[in-house]
């Protein structure tokens, strides 16, 4: 997948060209190519996500991004700032808040966002750490030390820290992961009013409900490459109107696949974890031929699911494999057909 | 404000809150102190020569400063930032990355003052007395304090190079042979001739005879100060030089 990287670094937010990094093998191990040859190009003012597995190589690429990690090959900036020439400068430019919520223990809450902001040299450290913590609703637990804070509370103060300084763009590493859904919206809400006010934001997540709701644009990583890029619509109208999964038993994928070639309106199918997953025109006028010519076949499909293009279909006409379940998070692991508002689902037993 | 300042600020906060951390580091010396006179008070009466008039207690007492602040409280500050990946935030904002290191030894200062007083505080209170006067009461606490903000260095070290929580903990043993293989006990000439050898080139011997010397002479003997003065800043450099080296190579 290639991005536009031909031009100035200074009209982007960010801007990479075939970013590498490799981790040395140890004791006569291979090495590994944690992220390999990325290249991204993201505006100024826009809410860039970055969607993929755990171990695709998202924080990787956002902490070379940050100055916290060395690039092995390829270059970088942020906001025109080159990140291994300049990570000094790039630094007072960016603001992250990184997937574990590093924060003091000994500490509470309106010290911690003081110190930030004294960190960063703004101008009334104690005054801004007030705005913020009002911000992010933490008024009533600012003054307790952060050992007594919640998760999600957690979450929205290292948000709060990672904006003392109003940067010009703002790194999120997962930044919802492990919440429960009314945090999640908590902080989406949060990174909206942030973007409106003019921050950048890239954020990174496995969570493909967040991908489509907060981003504008994004990436599928997986196994350290980008694999598709573009607006969650744009890359879902790519796939064709609707999707039917086949539930199969493990031997009948073949024979159901060419069983399916002359099924009407079928754009391609995919190798599904549970079977195959068709593209097709009309779903639900599909079903009736596409039993009939399973059960000529003799195969009789566990389910039939009809549903509309979720950004996990992306994921899986993409990789060959569907992002949830990767990491056996529950949560997730639920499929996206049945927290996508937009998709309509419908469970054939066949 | 200075970044310096601010991390040192916040390294400082975290000694009054957290006194289990520095509890032990002064109850086990104390013990020992107590414990030993108990031992040896009678087989070494003030009238034993290298007592110079005093009592035992006034003999062990620098070996209960030197102990007391030779910790790695700082170590272990450094890496739980490290593990719950605060250090990151740290390395992110755009300050001097020396003051990471810097903002823990000024926590090491406030540290080594207060155990230093109040092991000072427990030796009088067992009989011993400087004898060297005010004077050598402030040089005790500034030598001991210093070594204390040295030794801290290790620590520190330790914890950026390996970033392991359970390495830095054991990286305390260290002070074991440093602290125990020196004229703790008994003088140099009173030492085997083995133990004698190894006693005169761990340089923590030095640090312990130089405050010796300002509790039981009259006079100071600022030859032996300047020797430990100049270990003092030799480890501090040493072990501050490699930890900055540390923090300039940490890739988490």
């Amino acid at each position: 997948m290639t991005a536009d990287v031909g031009s100035a670094a200074g009209d982007h937010a960010i801007l990479a060209r075939g970013l590498v990094k490799s981790y040395k093998g140890k004791r006569g191990q291979p090495g590994k190519d944690a992220v390999r040859g990325i290249d991204l190009a993201i505006d100024h003012g826009e809410v860039f996500g970055f969607l993929g597995p755990n171990g695709a190589g998202k924080t990787t690429t956002v902490r070379m991004l940050c100055t916290l990690l060395p690039i092995t090959d390829g270059e970088a900036f942020v906001d025109g700032v080159d990140v291994r020439k300049h990570p000094a400068e790039v630094r007072k430019r960016l603001g992250v808040a990184l997937q574990e919520a590093g924060l003091d223990m000994f500490q509470t809450g309106r010290e911690l966002l003081t110190l930030q902001a004294g960190l960063h040299r703004v101008p009334n450290p104690a005054a801004r750490a007030a705005q913020l913590i009002e911000l992010v609703g933490l008024t009533d637990a600012a003054d307790r030390s952060l050992k007594g804070y919640s998760g999600g509370m957690k979450r929205r103060l290292d948000l709060a820290t990672a904006l003392v300084h109003e940067p010009r763009v703002l790194f999120l590493d997962e930044p919802t992961t492990g919440l429960d859904p009314a945090s999640r919206q908590t902080v989406w809400e949060e990174v909206r009013r942030i973007n409106a006010n003019g921050t950048t934001v890239f954020l990174t997540t496995q969570y493909l409900e967040e991908a489509d709701a907060l981003c504008e644009r994004l990436a599928i990583i997986d196994d350290g490459e980008l694999v598709r890029e573009g607006t969650p619509e744009g890359l879902k109208a790519a796939l064709g109107a609707d999707v039917v999964t086949i539930g199969l038993e493990p031997g009948e994928r073949d024979r159901a696949r060419d069983a399916l070639g002359s099924l009407d309106g079928l754009d391609h199918s995919a190798d599904d974890d549970e079977g195959l997953a068709l593209y097709v025109a009309d779903g639900a006028g599909s079903i009736a031929e596409i039993v009939r010519l399973l059960a000529g076949a003799e195969i009789s499909p566990g389910t039939v699911q009809v549903s509309r293009p979720s950004l996990d279909d992306v994921f899986l006409d993409a990789t060959g494999h569907r992002i949830e379940g990767v990491d056996g998070h529950g949560a997730e692991a639920d499929g996206d057909a049945e927290s996508d508002p937009s998709a309509t689902t419908v469970e054939v037993n066949a | 404000m200075n970044e310096t300042f601010l991390l040192a600020r916040r390294a400082i906060r975290e000694v009054w809150r957290l006194p289990a951390a520095t509890i032990p580091a002064l109850a086990i010396p104390i013990f020992f102190f107590v414990v030993n006179l108990g031992q040896v008070t009678k087989t070494f009466p003030k009238s034993t020569p290298f007592l110079h008039g005093q009592s035992y207690a006034a003999f062990g007492l620098p070996v209960s400063l030197v102990f007391a602040v030779t910790t790695v409280t700082s170590g272990v500050a450094m890496v739980t930032d490290i593990d719950v990946g605060y250090i990151d935030k740290l390395r992110a904002a755009p300050i001097r990355r020396t003051a990471i290191v810097w903002g823990r030894l000024a926590a090491d200062v406030v540290r080594g003052i207060l155990i230093s007083v109040i092991v000072l505080l427990v030796g009088i209170a067992f009989g011993a007395r400087v004898s060297s006067g005010t004077a050598g009461v402030v040089l005790l606490l500034i030598l001991s304090t210093a070594w204390g903000v040295a030794y801290a260095g290790i620590g520190i070290w330790i914890a950026l190079a390996t970033k392991n929580v359970q390495v830095t903990n054991a990286s305390f043993l260290i002070f074991f042979p440093l602290l125990f293989l020196t004229p703790n006990f008994v003088p140099f000439d009173r030492l085997a001739p083995a133990m004698r050898a190894v006693a005169h080139v761990n340089p923590v011997s030095y640090i312990i005879t130089g405050e010796r010397g300002l509790i039981l002479d009259h006079t100071i003997d600022w030859g032996s100060i300047g020797v430990a003065a100049g270990i003092i800043v030799a480890f501090g450099s040493l072990l501050t030089a490699l930890s900055i080296r540390a923090l300039n190579r940490f890739a988490g």
